[in-house]
């Protein structure tokens, strides 16, 4: 599968950056096209599988025993730069992984894209298909979360 | 609480890997490369993109795959091997032995665990880690990927235009694991396509067998990817 060869290393590095760990991000990306070969579908596009791996991601972060795993063994340094902030502070995989259980899947997607991503708010409205308002909104809402967490103990890295 | 993209607005992941892979308009490139010239953290950003990966194999359709666990620092190696790999090549140009039709997968299932070949392309300081194409002045490395228990010795064959031929002098013995490389690298030419194929078992009895039969030598103990001319 040629889309393999293309997009699988911008897959993996999407990967690695979210879950911190490098073969839970292979596995993630190797089972997406393992799904997409046996389905026999056309290639898709990279900003498709982007999304399809981030949800992917998400469905393990949301499992608690991958957390906690992923939690106690997650390689910080995969992140890379992180560029985008909240007062100055990033979104972490533990901040992420108190996020999960208490905003709707559409939020927490997100909140990766922007910043994990980096990705502007247009970016995220093509993604996802939604109005440029509502990545505001969800982003305003994420916010709001992040100060109910108390977000300002469990930012973290700057 | 306000959110505060550092300025300058940071070009995303998902767009430097688009213009990386070259699918960006010519207006959204150039404004990409504004930001590269300016912002150190983009260039890094875009560093990091080039850096080689190396791919778990996919399995032929429609067979399940089994779940690799490797250690990624060492596919990371195996990617600077072949890069390394590129002052000793074998130039591929033998022609010996009749070539069986049936070409075996790339992986396939074997006690202990599953045998998965898969090859890296070097064109040009470009590493590429899922080539299905070659051209004059590619060369490729092959990975190996074995569970412990297959012991015995390794050998490179490559079928094209009805001929097999060894690129490398000798079977190798390996010790097995995710994506183990195969010592020293390769070039194919011709135009028609090649079919590159690990075979495994005992040392001595690997080549005779494959230069009278083919792969129907090797069957069950071989597999193989296959590279179309371009």
């Amino acid at each position: 599968m040629d889309a393999y060869g293309r997009y699988a290393p911008a897959l993996l590095r999407k990967a690695r950056r979210l879950l911190g760990s490098p073969v839970d991000a292979e596995d993630v990306v190797h089972g997406l096209f393992v799904d997409l070969l046996q389905k026999n579908e056309p290639p898709p596009d990279l900003p498709y599988l982007y999304r399809a791996v981030t949800n992917r991601c998400l469905t393990l972060i949301r499992d608690r025993e991958n957390r906690a795993r992923l939690l106690a063994c997650h390689e910080p340094a995969l992140r890379g730069p992180v560029r985008t902030h909240i007062d100055d502070r990033a979104i972490t995989l533990d901040l992420l992984a108190r996020l999960v259980d208490g905003l709707d899947p559409a939020h927490v997607e997100t909140l990766v894209y922007r910043f994990f991503d980096d990705l502007s708010l247009e970016e995220i409205a093509d993604v996802m298909h939604v109005s440029r308002k509502t990545v505001q909104n969800r982003l305003s809402r994420v916010q709001n979360a992040i100060v109910g967490l108390g977000a300002g103990d469990a930012g973290g890295e700057s | 609480m306000t959110e505060e993209p550092r300025a300058p607005v940071p070009v995303s992941w998902l767009r430097l890997e688009r213009y990386h892979l070259g699918e960006l308009s010519p207006e959204d490139a150039a404004e990409v490369e504004r930001a590269l010239a300016t912002d150190p953290e983009t260039r890094a950003c875009l560093d990091e993109i080039r850096r080689p990966v190396v791919l778990r194999p996919l399995p032929e359709p429609p067979s399940v795959v089994r779940s690799w666990r490797g250690s990624a620092r060492q596919r990371w190696a195996a990617v600077s091997f072949a890069v390394a790999a590129a002052a000793s090549i074998a130039l591929f140009v033998g022609t010996r032995g009749a070539v069986d039709h049936g070409v075996p997968p790339r992986s396939v299932h074997v006690k202990g665990g599953d045998v998965a070949i898969s090859l890296v392309r070097e064109r040009a300081g470009a590493i590429d880690t899922a080539p299905s194409t070659f051209a004059e002045g590619d060369r490729f490395k092959v990975l190996i990927t074995c569970p412990p228990a297959l012991d015995g010795g390794f050998d490179v064959v490559v079928f094209q235009d009805g001929a097999a031929s060894f690129p490398f002098d000798a079977p190798e013995t390996l010790a097995c694991g995710n994506d183990v490389p195969f010592p020293g690298a390769f070039t194919v030419t011709g135009a028609d396509p090649a079919t590159v194929c690990v075979t495994w078992g005992r040392e001595s009895e690997l080549r005779g067998a494959v230069q009278r039969s083919g792969l129907a030598a090797a069957r069950g103990s071989s597999v193989c990817a296959t590279l179309s001319p371009e």
